[in-house]
């Protein structure tokens, strides 16, 4: 649509298990560390103790009023804090902010198994409070609450590109009109059943993940929240915020193809980054750097690759790709959030991180598999991509801002 | 803002009388019925979904092991697209948006997942993991029908259907789709009626001995469940296809702000559109709010499916009605409320 608004990014809050903040999060992405290890907030009673990216030492979060916050709900007013300084003397702004949050497991976290066995009993025995985190907006509700934002709000929950999802709806409310400044992005806690739903399905690492690689055995699930403070891009500049990026572009589709895997060819997700990168008006040579999905199981790495060469055909040169899951885990809804914002250090700062413990890649003769040492190249547009179960893709388009150039 | 033009030309509901196409009958009232699915405390009463068989409704369809708000998704799909004249296997699968709105998403399936930890985490149900996921009810219409468009599922406590009808709107408007199925609603368990009762929210209706007001008659909720689903498409995509539309959708609007829409009066109207139609003369509009409403959820399709459910009884009313416009307000009882305006479609 030629007619749109443009989308501005000014404000990015993030937690994970590298840490918190956006500057701590550079900081660890670039020096290469990792934050996944063994499992210990709660005991999974698995016959191994499984690896996760587990966010230590969760800073304490003033509930609003009597609302009790689940660890999900706490690691997104957390991180929405950090993204929406810039709103503190804005009343205006905030009596029409919508807030969109995803996340997977909402307040599942701090729920015990006895809420569906005996529930009553379980309420009588304090339960009540824990349980009324359980839908998926409640993470929104409790972001709008804490930081007194009156506009609409609600949750998405489409598996592990929720967080991804929420972005580029924020994004299009403002581009349609409906909001000039919107709050958006993902949190997921660590929680048993989540941990038991991978473990099941074989798909957990007994140790590190090795996403891309060829003897790759599964993914580790992380937690963690990011939000991102998006803008109608003039009222943005009129105001004077700190303009960090653009959101050139987003597309989501569905593979329609199996519950859990996705589809061989990577058709669908080739086809939601082709679709961001027309929306964004930029050539597949223009992108600078790719965040994969890149969760580490035999199936999803493969389609991935097969989707990239398939999105990229035509390209100069091969389109550099990296999992930052090899860093925190695969923190689920929040997952493509806090994807977004690496890939928005990644394209503010010129560097193109690599993925951990990426020794023989999957081949493929189009995409550079990021590996080894830091790179620091410069660019202009960058893209994140995410997927899920029940076909779930979702990929951002990320620019500088070409006029003014990025603050 | 930017103004499309779309259409609603397909309408489905599930509820306590059953599964069927077209616009809910003004009319329908379903009583609270003894429930008996699951142990209560004392006789206990809901408005809940009969059962059915899916491959019934329709033909070949497949749903074992499924949640059955996941069933509930295909039976109002396949309904709603039949009531508005489309095979989907005429459409192009990739201009084709799915938007789901839930408040609680697969908890039926989740609740039995979630018991199984008790016993023992490491050997859970591969199976069944999966099913619990929110999104699943919008990804199986996606495989069932073969759509490949933008697949969302949004949660908004019981604004969830004006939510999801909203991001369908704007999906089409962005032309990220010629055609979207929304659909909406929840499924009542246990653990959620329970929650109600211990949280002092339920109607006397319920056999409970007192409620708190909570909803907009202030005697406390029903707890209903349900799913209502209808097609929106563009006018060009529809005009194409030479559809017969219920009525176009203007716009819809979620807001914290409860208020307003309990007791709307001649200002209340002007502000609300304001949200949904800056510009529109109030003397154009018909508001349906209150206890209709009201008595809309109680008929079916509750919690997150009440605004779909008030969007088909607007449609119906917009025949009758002398204005060209018709508009729905609803607190939802959750320090949010939703509006929906449709209007007689000009051509």
């Amino acid at each position: 649509m030629s007619n749109r608004r443009s989308v501005a990014v000014t404000g990015i809050g993030v937690i994970s298990p590298l840490g918190v903040g956006r500057e701590t999060l550079l900081e660890a992405l670039t020096e290469g560390r990792c934050g996944i290890g063994p499992l210990s907030v709660f005991d999974a009673r698995f016959s191994q103790v499984p690896f996760v990216g587990e966010v230590r030492d969760l800073p304490e979060v003033d509930a609003p009023g009597s609302l009790y916050l689940s660890r999900t709900d706490r690691l997104a007013v957390f991180a929405a804090r950090q993204a929406a300084t810039s709103l503190a003397n804005e009343p205006r702004i905030r009596r029409e902010c919508p807030v969109v949050v995803s996340t997977t497991v909402a307040g599942l976290s701090d729920i015990e198994p006895e809420a569906a066995i005996e529930p009553e009993g379980y309420y009588r025995r304090g339960g009540l409070g824990p349980a009324s985190t359980y839908p998926a907006s409640r993470p929104s509700d409790a972001v709008a609450r804490a930081l007194e934002l009156d506009g609409p709000r609600f949750g998405i929950s489409v598996a592990c590109a929720s967080g991804a999802m929420a972005i580029a709806a924020a994004a299009r409310a403002i581009a349609d009109g409906r909001a000039t400044v919107a709050l958006a992005g993902g949190s997921d806690a660590l929680c048993l059943f989540t941990l038991a739903g991978f473990n099941a399905l074989q798909a957990l690492d007994s140790g590190q993940c090795r996403p891309f690689d060829e003897s790759r055995g599964g993914l580790n699930i992380g937690e963690g929240a990011a939000m991102l403070l998006l803008e109608e891009l003039g009222h943005a500049r009129a105001r004077g915020a700190d303009v960090l990026a653009v959101v050139a572009g987003w597309a989501s589709t569905n593979d329609a193809f199996h519950p859990t895997a996705p589809h061989e060819e990577g058709l669908g997700l080739a086809m939601s980054m082709t679709q961001a990168m027309q929306r964004a008006q930029v050539e597949v040579d223009a992108i600078g750097y790719v965040n994969a999905h890149g969760t580490g199981t035999r199936l999803n790495d493969v389609a991935e690759v097969r989707a990239y060469e398939r999105a990229f055909a035509g390209r100069g040169a091969p389109v550099p790709v990296s999992s930052t899951k090899s860093h925190i885990g695969h923190t689920l809804g929040a997952a493509g959030a806090i994807e977004a914002v690496i890939t928005l250090l990644a394209l503010r700062g010129g560097v193109l991180f690599p993925t951990l413990r990426l020794e023989n890649p999957v081949p493929t003769g189009s995409v550079d598999l990021l590996r080894g040492a830091v790179r620091h190249t410069p660019m202009n547009v960058a893209m994140s991509v995410s997927a899920g179960f029940g076909g779930s893709n979702t990929s951002l388009v990320f620019a500088l801002d070409r006029e003014r150039g990025s603050s | 803002m930017t103004r499309s033009d779309l259409l609603l030309t397909g309408f489905s509901s599930i509820g306590a009388g059953g599964a069927s196409a077209g616009l809910p009958d003004p009319g329908l009232r379903a009583n609270p019925e003894l429930i008996a699915r699951w142990t209560t405390p004392g006789p206990r009463r809901a408005v809940l979904v009969p059962a059915f068989r899916p491959a019934d409704v329709v033909p070949g369809l497949r749903t074992r092991r499924l949640d059955r708000l996941s069933v509930w998704a295909l039976v109002g799909t396949a309904l709603a697209l039949q009531d508005a004249g489309i095979d989907h296997s005429t459409l192009d699968p990739d201009r084709v948006a799915v938007v789901f709105g839930t408040a609680f998403g697969c908890v039926e399936l989740t609740e039995q997942f979630l018991a199984g930890l008790r016993q023992n985490a490491a050997q859970a149900d591969p199976i069944l993991f999966p099913e619990t996921l929110a999104n699943q009810p919008g990804s199986h219409v996606a495989r069932h029908f073969g759509f490949r468009g933008p697949n969302l599922t949004v949660s908004a406590k019981k604004a969830s259907s004006e939510a999801a009808l909203v991001e369908a709107a704007s999906l089409l408007g962005t032309g990220e789709a010629d055609c979207a199925v929304v659909f909406a609603g929840d499924l009542l368990t246990r653990s959620v009626f329970a929650w109600y009762e211990a949280a002092g929210a339920l109607s006397p209706a319920c056999g409970v001995d007192a409620g708190r007001a909570s909803d907009g008659d202030g005697t406390g909720t029903v707890p209903g469940e349900g799913l209502v689903a209808c097609v929106m498409e563009t006018r060009e995509f529809a005009e194409r296809r030479r559809a017969k539309p219920y009525g176009r959708y203007v716009g819809g609007w979620i807001g914290p702000d409860g208020e307003a829409a309990r007791r709307p009066g001649v200002r209340d109207v002007s502000a609300l559109l304001g949200r949904v139609a800056a510009g529109m003369d109030s003397g154009d509009v018909e508001l349906m709010a209150g206890p209709s409403a009201v008595h809309a959820e109680v008929a079916g399709g509750a919690f997150g499916g009440c605004g779909l459910l008030r969007l088909g009884l607007a449609l119906g009313r917009l025949r009758e009605s002398d204005r060209r416009c018709v508009m729905v307000a609803s607190s939802t009882g959750c320090d949010q409320f939703g509006v929906l305006l449709v209007e007689k479609d000009p051509s």
